[in-house]
């Protein structure tokens, strides 16, 4: 059977470039339709004219931004908190699984923990924010020519300072992101303002979970209780683990610390009164004072604008010292 | 020659006093160390003082007392019991399968008690508010699900449930737990941490409940295995021979697995997986003093309790007041331990 | 001393017939040496003696039928020695050979002062005993036929099963195992059984010969009438002579066909 592909006849011809055309009239369409939205946010006044493009100076580098991100991806719980709380939460199309707050961020399957590229991809981001990324994803991304910012766990609160201002920036809520930290700077200063004085430094211990991992005053959250005015009873194990090293019991208790605080009431149902159970524990200062202080996993391992509520809750044990 | 000069290899009473004082040194340095230094005569008394009918005062403070008795008296108990059960187990399992690199954890025990461990952390993490800690309970069905499993399969081959057909089950069933193990921590993935340091093997929460727990199982396990010495000698030379002398070979192999199942199950159930005492412990009182299983037995028992005791107590003393997981340090003594085995297997086998 | 009788036994493996309907008679205090090609069903049979393949047909020991005794039952009947043997290099000399009191030890139980006389009396008679507290791993290949044996005596059962007794032994080892196994037959009114390839030992040592082919017996009897030439070449395929040396058989390869090269 010869008499095929040489011998379209003319008609057929014009119907097969017709048909192309529409093709490629569609296919303009969608491209046009499906770019920027109407960037419609009266919501925020603060429209920053011609603040884009963009070159963040981030820890892990320079980071270019050529246009306002209209379709943030955030994988850190962390930033989710810090876009939102300057603003930005209307440019957020989606956030990994962990984050949530607060509770109306766009919550997704999305793995901060175990990145997949083309999920991430998927929701066509063209601002990726986390807080660590493997430097096989940051080739991933840089192909793709998606801006990613990368924002580690600071080592004390001027981190999470720097942090919001270049989300700020980054999103082009500048304005806004320098107000947060301002209201967070003055509200900190207010409470620790009321902190009563003490003739001795009181003792805390920071419990991550039941089998006595805590963290020494090398960390984040140690710094926050630095701040306080805190001492850790961890911090002799400083150097040991970066930071997160597991404590001997018998040295728990014999430290006998003030103040007691369970970051693992969530993943292991951590309690005061499971605390108070455990064999030699109720002789502890915290224990027989009642100074053991529940959080939420999340509030401890977060270093959001939320750290304030931390240390406002911080405080008021404290200040229930001195009664 | 006369009739009494021709013995058995038995355990001599010599050998046997060392052991027991070697346990019983351990014991004392293990009570008397840690990161927190107690007055060794305080110590004493108050050890004393918790005899019945005796009552004298310790000089140790209400805080003080509750670290010896509630904290540390127990994990050195414990260590020592762990210590013993793995260290037997190891040699037992060592005999039955003929295999000098055999360990307590060969059929799937250690994946099976994994998986059992990890379920629990990601689905009861309630542990303390529950009646009894499902933790030890799930680890502990975990291993004994996985040892029948993995003896089912090894009915299925060709050669059913002779000691290689076994060890290839045993390798086939971990696999494929671990694999399970290893997709529940990725669905899980906050109980990344707690399952990490349960598999490195921890005694950091000893407590007396958890001897009590384990005890029985222990004490079970160590008198099946320990009667069975003399057979354990008779099946070195091979299942087709020993079936010849009349030896049950498969039923005996059942037994000692079942045995040893259970108290190495009891013991990861508390413990996690401390790797390498089944092999150190064993090959050491073969070096030392004899492959006959008279001997090896009662030995590796009592050298099991004395080094993990004195193990634990370097894990918890060492980076103090910081913990090591006490996998680390025997993983650290077994590897270079390994050379030597191999070496001295190509002489034996 | 007692018999051994197989009644129409067959044994089936795998799928295949190794032993297909064999019946044989061996009389008590006898030696009866089964001879056959690679494959012909040497090692299964005794196999079956052991209670070790699944048999239909009868085997009995004595009177007693193979199928209705015990393990043990069977061990203080049979002793086995396997044609390689596993030698735990680090066990004694004593120790191994106190194995083959097994049978007679109970479960749990250790051994009697008994146990160790019999065992005792046995490394004597094998001349073992200057060497009753040596590691195995420290012996000569010869010493070590002798410590096999000693475990297989020290069963003080009435039949004695051999596998391949001589394959992995030097010319002179062959013999004084060979004329050990005999020695002792006659002093305790043994019955040997063995499997055997060299057919020359087989000829000399045997009483009666069982030629097995394809799991059934071709040829039954003295040496004179199993070893011949032709019934070799029939069988095993080969061309041998027979020679007659002071009233033993020497069976020698010769080689079909050789080219004449001249050589002497």
């Amino acid at each position: 059977m010869d008499r095929t592909h040489t011998h379209y006849g003319r008609n057929e011809l014009r119907i097969a470039q017709l048909i192309t055309a529409v093709i490629v009239l569609v296919g303009l369409l969608a491209v046009a339709c499906g770019s920027s939205p109407a960037p419609n946010r009266a919501a925020s006044a603060a429209a920053e004219p011609a603040s884009f493009p963009i070159t963040i100076d981030s820890a892990a580098g320079a980071i270019d931004i050529p246009a306002r991100p209209e379709r943030v991806v955030s994988l850190s719980p962390t930033a989710t908190e810090m876009l939102f709380a300057i603003g930005a939460g209307e440019q957020v199309v989606a956030v990994d699984d962990q984050s949530d707050y607060p509770p109306e961020v766009p919550t997704t399957e999305l793995s901060g923990f175990e990145p997949n590229v083309e999920a991430i991809v998927s929701y066509e981001p063209d601002l990726i924010v986390m807080d660590v990324a493997p430097p096989a994803l940051q080739r991933s991304f840089e192909k793709l020519e998606i801006p990613l910012l990368q924002q580690p766990a600071p080592s004390d609160l001027s981190g999470t300072y720097v942090q919001i201002e270049e989300l700020g920036r980054a999103t082009g809520h500048a304005a806004e992101a320098e107000d947060l930290v301002t209201d967070m700077r003055t509200e900190i200063d207010e409470v620790l303002a009321s902190l009563p004085t003490f003739d001795e430094t009181p003792t805390y211990y920071h419990e991550l979970d039941d089998s006595f991992f805590t963290v020494t005053s090398e960390t984040f959250i140690g710094q926050i209780y630095s701040l306080v005015g805190l001492e850790n009873i961890a911090d002799e194990a400083k150097g040991a683990a970066s930071g997160y090293p597991q404590l001997s019991p018998e040295y728990i208790i014999d430290s006998d610390p003030d103040l007691i605080f369970l970051a693992d009431t969530d993943c292991c149902d951590q309690s005061a009164e499971t605390v108070a159970r455990r064999p030699g524990w109720d002789r502890i200062a915290a224990v027989r004072n009642h100074e053991v202080v529940e959080l939420s996993d999340d509030v401890a391992s977060r270093w959001g604008p939320r750290v304030v509520d931390f240390l406002r809750r911080v405080v008021d044990a404290v200040a229930a010292l001195e009664s | 020659m006369s009739a009494t000069a021709l013995r058995p290899a038995t355990l001599r009473g010599i050998w046997l006093l060392a052991g027991l004082s070697g346990v019983g040194v351990a014991l004392v340095v293990g009570v008397m160390l840690g990161p927190v230094s107690l007055d060794p005569t305080a110590i004493v008394r108050e050890l004393v003082d918790r005899l019945p009918l005796i009552e004298i005062d310790s000089g140790l403070d209400r805080r003080e007392a509750a670290i010896l008795w509630e904290l540390r008296m127990p994990r050195v108990v414990l260590a020592g019991l762990v210590g013993a059960m793995l260290a037997l187990s190891g040699a037992a399992y060592q005999g039955v399968f003929r295999n000098p690199l055999a360990d307590p954890y060969l059929l799937g025990v250690a994946a099976g008690a994994g998986l059992g461990a990890t379920l629990a952390i990601a689905y009861f993490p309630a542990a303390s508010q529950w009646p009894v800690d499902p933790l030890p309970l799930a680890a502990f069905a975990g291993a004994l699900v996985a040892v029948f499993a993995t003896y089912t399969l090894g009915r299925s081959g060709a050669r059913s449930r002779t000691a290689s057909t076994l060890i290839l089950a045993g390798v086939a069933m971990a696999s494929f737990l671990t694999a399970l193990q290893t997709y529940v921590q990725q669905r899980e993935s906050d109980t990344l941490r707690q399952v990490f340091a349960w598999i490195l093997g921890q005694l950091t929460t000893a407590s007396w409940p958890q001897v009590t727990l384990v005890l029985p199982y222990l004490v079970v396990s160590a008198i099946v295995i320990l009667s069975h010495r003399r057979l354990l000698d008779v099946m070195a030379v091979g299942d087709e021979e020993a079936d010849s002398l009349g030896v049950d070979t498969r039923r005996i192999r059942l037994l000692i697995v079942i045995a040893a199942s259970l108290g190495t199950a009891a013991a990861v159930s508390v413990s996690g997986l401390i790797a390498f005492v089944g092999i150190i412990v064993p090959h050491t009182v073969r070096l030392l003093l004899g492959s006959s299983f008279r001997i090896v037995l009662p030995l590796s028992l009592m050298l099991g309790a004395a080094f993990l005791i004195l193990t634990d107590l370097t894990a918890r003393t060492l980076i103090s007041p910081a913990e090591l997981p006490i996998g680390v340090i025997t993983a650290v003594l077994g590897a270079p331990f390994f050379l030597v085995v191999l070496r001295r297997s190509r002489s034996i086998t | 001393m007692i018999g051994v009788g197989f009644h129409d036994v067959r044994v089936r493996l795998d799928g295949q017939d190794i032993i297909r309907g064999l019946d044989l008679e061996v009389p008590p205090r006898s030696w009866v040496g089964i001879i056959g090609p690679n494959g012909a069903g040497k090692t299964t049979l005794v196999r079956a003696l052991l209670g070790a393949a699944p048999i239909s047909g009868v085997i009995t020991i004595g009177d007693r039928r193979v199928s209705d005794l015990d393990r043990r039952g069977l061990a203080r009947l049979i002793a086995y020695v396997p044609q390689l043997p596993y030698i735990p290099r680090a066990m004694t000399v004593v120790d191994y050979a106190l194995m083959g009191r097994t049978p007679y030890i109970s479960y749990l139980g250790v051994e009697t002062s008994e146990d160790l006389r019999v065992v005792e009396e046995v490394l004597d008679r094998l001349e073992l005993l200057p060497f009753a507290g040596r590691s195995l791993g420290s012996l000569s290949g010869g010493e070590l036929q002798r410590v096999v044996l000693a475990r297989a005596f020290a069963q003080q059962a009435p039949l004695l099963v051999l596998d391949e007794p001589t394959s992995a032994l030097d010319v002179g080892h062959q013999q004084q195992v060979l004329e050990l196994v005999d020695s002792l037959r006659r002093e305790q009114d043994l019955t040997v059984i063995s499997a055997m390839h060299d057919l020359t030992l087989a000829g000399q040592f045997a009483e009666r010969l069982i030629l097995l082919r394809d799991g059934r017996i071709v040829a039954e009897g003295t040496a004179e009438e199993v070893l011949t030439e032709e019934t070799i070449a029939t069988h095993y395929g080969a061309s041998v002579k027979v020679f007659r040396d002071n009233g033993t058989l020497i069976v020698v390869p010769m080689r079909a066909g050789a080219p004449t090269t001249g050589r002497s």
